[in-house]
């Protein structure tokens, strides 16, 4: 028989999830371990419903991963950014929600999936221009123009790097 | 427009709102580390986007200064390149504090491209002038007039001092200036804080003594913890090598790595004088050389937790560099890598990782000397030994009764003469063992 855990998102949402599945999140894992045995549900007051919809999702796909990664996997990786297909489908949100994903698997701490934010982020960076950059993200530049200069001053010592 | 921070708890009421002000600068630390790895200039873009993401991105790609002269052009345009990052960097003392690692990439010293810089040498920073009196007894003038460049990198490595990393490439040692580069080092006490070295050169390092600044300087570095040399041809005279020679002391080296060694490298030298060495990687076709030094590893090393010897195979180039290639290589029984196992194990106790890749000669004899001897052995890697079968090796793991093995890696692939018994022996010996092995013995192993 598998036990359920209660997980309350920020607007109040009750999700029943299979216990082992919530301990994709170490955060979670380690409340459980305090907390021993209790039908109390674990409040989220930083995760959404739609946002903690889409988490419990992506721990359900993967609940059959290895725990715990060796070092040496997650060197590996680390080194490209290549994201597994069905990663990929799953991480095809508009920007806000790829961000509050992000925001919350850092919060309930599941580095796999903060991976797979962190590359589609990088990933969305290769290549660019600032300028590129700030219009991808809808980042306001805020520098002043002396600042402007200084940054031109620095890049000119990443020509040959 | 407003910046504020997008907080996730409360609903968004601004779709539109920008989302990236909103993620803390830990996570654009570890997105950026992403980007990093990917390419440093994207880096050096998200840098350029705003202030938060300014804070981040600088100093992770100052972190690495490359001072490169290969990109550079001509001999005027190198010197005042660096004389202009000599002056940026006086006055960012910030972004010399993020800098960790230093790579100076210096193919020109061999090459006449520095014949112009004389002019430019006059108006370097006080410092140096006077080394450069100090030595100009010993140097002839046309050779200091070729050094202009590296006074500027020694004001560069003062000021970004202390670091971590180094890594020199091309740096010919006996190319005009190292001399002094490696005095100066020493006399400033710079990079004193160095735990990692790295030197790519395809040049021959040659030390008539011991008494080089070059492995002065090594031996004065106390935090040195790794050592990489690749390519370069650390070779010591003949006299030196024979009675023992120490290139450098440290009692802080952990990890020596000698790639691309040629069959004129001496490695002795290198490990004698490092009694602290936990971790040795030669990688090179020079068997004679690795023997040697296989034979003194238990004296000079008892610490060694792991070796790894890759015995290239034999490369036309260096046959035609040398005529006792063969000669040199032929060298039977009593030099051979097989042989030397069983005193190297029963010498370094604390060996935990043995691997011994390209071994033609490797047999059961060699095996057997693992097996018995290499009871603390966590992995242990024999590839493309062919000659392998395992004979014998069952009834030494079975002699051996209750006595768990901490064996859990085993990789024999490339040794296409292995017999399923032994791997079955192992497995019961060695419980959790993960094995590599020719694919036919993988059936064998797992009934």
């Amino acid at each position: 028989m598998t036990t359920k855990v209660t997980l309350t998102s920020s607007d109040n949402e009750n999700f029943s999830v299979n216990k082992e599945i919530t301990k994709r999140s170490i955060l979670i894992k380690n409340m459980l371990e305090d907390v021993g045995k209790s039908d109390t549900p674990i409040p989220l007051p930083n995760v959404n419903s739609k946002v903690l919809r889409k988490v419990i999702e992506w721990c359900e796909y993967h609940c059959m991963d290895p725990l715990a990664p060796t070092n040496e996997n997650t060197e590996n990786q680390k080194q490209n950014t290549d994201i597994e297909d069905w990663d990929q489908k799953f991480i095809e949100v508009d920007q806000e929600t790829l961000f509050k994903i992000i925001l919350a698997t850092n919060y309930l701490n599941i580095k796999p999936l903060l991976d797979i934010g962190c590359k589609t982020i990088t990933n969305m960076i290769k290549g660019k221009s600032p300028e590129e950059i700030y219009k991808t993200f809808n980042i306001v530049n805020n520098f002043t123009p002396k600042e402007e200069a200084q940054i031109r001053k620095e890049n000119k010592w990443a020509e040959d790097q | 427009m407003s910046t504020s921070l997008d907080s996730p708890h409360s609903p968004s009421l601004h779709p539109l709102r920008k989302p990236s002000p909103s993620l803390p600068a830990e996570l654009l630390h570890e997105i950026f580390i992403h980007v990093k790895q990917f390419s440093r200039r994207d880096v050096v873009a998200c840098s350029a986007v705003c202030r938060t993401w300014h804070g981040v991105a600088l100093p992770l790609w100052w972190e690495r200064l490359t001072l490169d002269v290969n990109c550079l052009g001509d001999a005027k345009s190198i010197y005042h390149h660096f004389k202009a990052m000599d002056q940026f960097l006086t006055k960012s003392p910030l972004h010399c504090s993020y800098v960790q690692k230093v790579v100076i990439n210096l193919n020109i010293l061999s090459g006449e491209g520095e014949q112009t810089l004389g002019s430019h040498g006059l108006n370097i920073s006080g410092g140096w002038a006077e080394e450069r009196t100090n030595n100009l007894a010993q140097l002839p003038r046309h050779r200091l007039s070729r050094t202009n460049i590296l006074p500027l990198i020694i004001s560069i490595l003062t000021m970004v001092s202390p670091i971590r990393t180094l890594q020199l490439k091309g740096f010919n040692k006996d190319s005009l200036g190292a001399d002094l580069f490696f005095c100066a080092l020493i006399k400033r006490s710079l990079l004193r804080h160095l735990v990692c070295l790295k030197v790519i050169d395809q040049e021959r390092w040659f030390f008539p003594d011991g008494d080089h600044p070059f492995l002065r300087w090594l031996s004065s570095l106390r935090h040195l913890h790794t050592v990489h040399f690749r390519g370069l041809n650390l070779e010591f005279s003949s006299a030196l090598s024979t009675s023992r020679t120490i290139a450098f002391r440290s009692q802080s080296l952990h990890t020596l790595i000698l790639t691309e060694v040629s069959i004129w490298q001496t490695i002795e030298p290198l490990i004698v004088g490092c009694q602290a060495l936990r971790s040795l990687e030669i990688v090179g076709y020079h068997r004679l050389s690795l023997v040697k030094c296989l034979r003194q590893l238990p004296r000079f090393c008892p610490q060694l937790e792991h070796l790894r010897l890759v015995v290239m195979a034999v490369d036309s180039n260096a046959v035609s560099h040398s005529n006792t290639f063969m000669g040199m290589n032929n060298i039977g029984t009593t030099l051979s890598i097989e042989t030397s196992i069983e005193p190297l194990l029963r010498g370094c106790r604390t060996l935990r990782t043995l691997e011994v890749f390209g071994v033609g000669e490797m047999g059961d004899v060699g095996l057997k000397a693992m097996v018995q001897y290499g009871r603390g052995l966590h992995t242990l890697a024999v590839r493309d030994s062919p000659k392998l079968t395992g004979d014998g090796i069952e009834a030494i793991l079975r002699n051996a009764g209750v006595v768990e093995r901490a064996l859990r890696h085993l990789d024999m692939v490339g040794c296409s003469g292995l017999r399923g018994e032994l791997l079955q022996a192992l497995v019961e010996t060695c419980p959790n063992l993960h094995t590599m092995v020719p694919p036919d013995h993988l059936k064998a192993y797992r009934k």
